[in-house]
């Protein structure tokens, strides 16, 4: 059970990662987060079946997903930036136009990775587990490559769009620059984590995007309640938020509750944390809205 | 002060007035699995994997489950994913750590999902995949006759070229065919198959996309004209909301001919399909020799579902502009109407 639920921590830890860069730093409601997760799968998927094998497997399955995910925040920021569309309008029209373009990749609503070379397995694995310990590494990675980011300028930049836009104006930074590429980055983790699941389970599925941004939202915001104090950036978040929320999934699961009432659940714990962590800790987490 | 108290009383008796409607019968929370200790007694304990409610998938598992408990006495849990992928991964894990005799999955994500957490864990539980698209295409198994692996399965095939040789044969004035369908189902394949088997059979064809609910009420209306007969593929999204196209070919009567007989129950003139009970009637005897008879998924081979019927409405037919003869009635009557 335990090994399991680590798995699948693991799996959405860089999906986290890059909701908590456009929802929790740069306060965007990045809906396109769906799209940059399914998109990052398929061409993943797309160029392992071409039959590479090995090392080369790898590289191919990360640089494809993270740049599929990240295509998906380029235009999705763009339409807002340069179209001055709203956030919400943009990641719409984004969603809608990746939904076409999926779909024709696709050709049907699955692809399965049955015949293509698994490269989380390149290295030696744990038998029950076998995407573990690549899953684990691969995670890691992006965990320190999220850490470099907020530490740079482009990092801090997309903290203080989120915190304060009008710094940026009165200090006349590039506005656009820092939505496009915190988008763009923010969604190539996502398209990293879309392809890993895949993998996981096998195969690519239309939809298995669905539902995503209220999953990194209530992730987040277990996080941000777990975490207690409010910051601009808090590196421990997206990590604490996945522990919380697939822990919360799989005792539910093992009591024998009836998971077609998870939502209503998650909806529940969400509330409850919030109304908690507001009365316990301080008031601005409450203020908090991660760009909703 | 007073109104107040008196605001927050009317709040209280409003929540239990209506928590009180909602729970007299039951307290529905702890039903989805519906057995989470094992119980002993019971010859099998068997793991139910649906990936959503759906009036299609509760026939197959009733189909399934009543099959079943005429040979030997089972406990089933059920599994539903409410439509959430993150959700139906973690119900796969649960139901390998949990170790049934056997799983029944429903649906080809549901199915694919569960042999991967099983090779991934080496678990060589039985998977019997009731109504499975395309397990050749996607690898499920490696043939028909052969999983080669924990599964054996039970899949549906489309046969448009009876399907519209009936029509014609029913309603010879056919002149042109409307199609309503969801492309993001993946039924672009079957789209073209069909309009190709209606320019062979010298009926004119055109199509209709639909990616909500709403768009039957505001896209049909507007492109019905021309068209006498309205068609249906297997389509969950168009057949969840098919009772408008069936108000809709009443008003303009126009024929509807659907791919699933539920929607013949429903209203629509003409369907032609199988029952999805029967999906579920096959996949339990897949599960009763592999439980009874010991044989391995590998060596039960998998089938097609293919007892189709025809069923023809006669209260709405009249209204759908469909005239069968009064013999013909008769024939069809020996084998189903509604």
């Amino acid at each position: 059970m335990m090994l399991s639920i680590i798995e699948q921590i693991l799996l959405f830890i860089p999906l986290l990662l890059g909701a908590y860069i456009s929802m929790g730093m740069m306060k965007i409601s990045n809906l396109s987060i769906e799209s940059a997760y399914l998109f990052g799968a398929i061409l993943a998927s797309n160029l392992l079946l071409d039959g590479y094998t090995g090392l080369t497997a790898l590289v191919l399955a990360m640089i494809g997903s993270a740049a599929g995910g990240c295509i998906v925040g380029i235009i999705a920021g763009s339409l807002a930036e340069k179209a001055e569309f709203s956030h919400v309008l943009s990641a719409i029209i984004t969603v809608g136009l990746f939904q076409g373009i999926a779909q024709m990749v696709i050709g049907g609503s699955h692809i399965t990775l049955s015949s293509a070379y698994n490269p989380l397995r390149y290295l030696p694995y744990v038998a029950q587990y076998p995407n573990l310990v690549m899953t684990f590494l691969i995670s890691f990675f992006l965990f320190l490559l999220f850490f470099i980011f907020i530490k740079t300028q482009l990092g801090m930049s997309c903290a203080i769009y989120g915190d304060n836009k009008s710094f940026l104006m009165n200090y006349r930074m590039n506005q656009s620059y820092v939505v496009i590429a915190g988008l763009a980055i923010s969604n190539a983790f996502a398209g990293i984590s879309g392809y890993m699941v895949a993998q996981s389970n096998g195969f690519v599925d239309l939809y298995m995007g669905m539902g995503l941004p209220l999953l990194c939202l209530s992730s987040l915001i277990i996080g941000k309640s777990m975490r207690g104090v409010s910051a601009p950036i808090q590196a421990s978040v997206p990590l604490l938020g996945a522990i919380g929320y697939f822990v919360v999934q799989s005792l539910l699961l093992k009591a024998g509750f009836d998971l077609r009432y998870f939502i209503a659940v998650q909806a529940f714990i969400v509330a409850t944390l919030l109304l908690f962590s507001s009365r316990f800790f301080s008031q601005s987490s409450r203020q908090d809205l991660l760009g909703i | 002060m007073k109104s107040n108290k008196v605001f927050m009383l009317f709040v209280a008796l409003l929540f239990l007035f209506v928590f009180g409607i909602m729970f007299k019968k039951h307290i529905p929370f702890f039903e989805g699995v519906k057995q989470t200790s094992f119980d002993h007694d019971a010859a099998y304990n068997i793991a139910i994997l649906v990936p959503v409610a759906h009036p299609a998938i509760d026939e197959i598992r009733q189909g399934f489950i009543e099959t079943l408990n005429k040979s030997f006495c089972c406990v089933y849990d059920d599994y539903n994913a409410n439509g959430n992928r993150t959700l139906l991964r973690s119900q796969a894990e649960a139901i390998v750590e949990k170790g049934y005799d056997l799983i029944f999955t429903i649906a080809t994500g549901p199915a694919l999902i569960m042999k991967e957490v099983c090779q991934q864990r080496h678990n060589d539980t039985p998977i019997v995949a009731g109504a499975v698209d395309d397990p050749l295409g996607l690898e499920l198994i490696n043939s028909m006759e052969s999983s080669g692996n924990n599964v054996t399965a039970v899949t549906g095939e489309d046969f448009f070229d009876e399907q519209i040789k009936l029509l014609k044969f029913l309603k010879p004035s056919v002149k042109s065919i409307l199609l309503v369908y969801n492309p993001t189902s993946g039924l672009d394949n079957k789209k073209f198959q069909t309009a190709q088997i209606c320019y062979e059979n010298n009926i004119g064809f055109s199509a209709v996309e639909i990616f909500n609910i709403n768009d039957l009420i505001q896209k049909v209306p507007a492109v019905i004209k021309g068209h006498d007969t309205i068609l249906v593929l297997k389509d969950n999204l168009v057949v969840s909301g098919i009772e408008s196209l069936i108000n809709l070919c009443n008003r303009m009567h126009k024929t509807l001919y659907a791919s699933d007989l539920n929607s013949g129950d429903k209203g629509a003139a003409l369907s032609y399909g199988v029952h999805e009970y029967d999906d579920g009637v096959e996949s339990a005897k897949k599960a009763i020799e592999i439980l009874k008879y010991g044989k391995k998924p590998t060596d039960v081979p998998s089938s097609v579902c293919k007892n189709f019927k025809i069923k023809v409405n006669l209260s709405t037919m009249k209204n759908q502009d469909l005239h069968i003869e009064p013999q013909l009635l008769t024939l069809i009557k020996s084998g189903e109407t509604v």
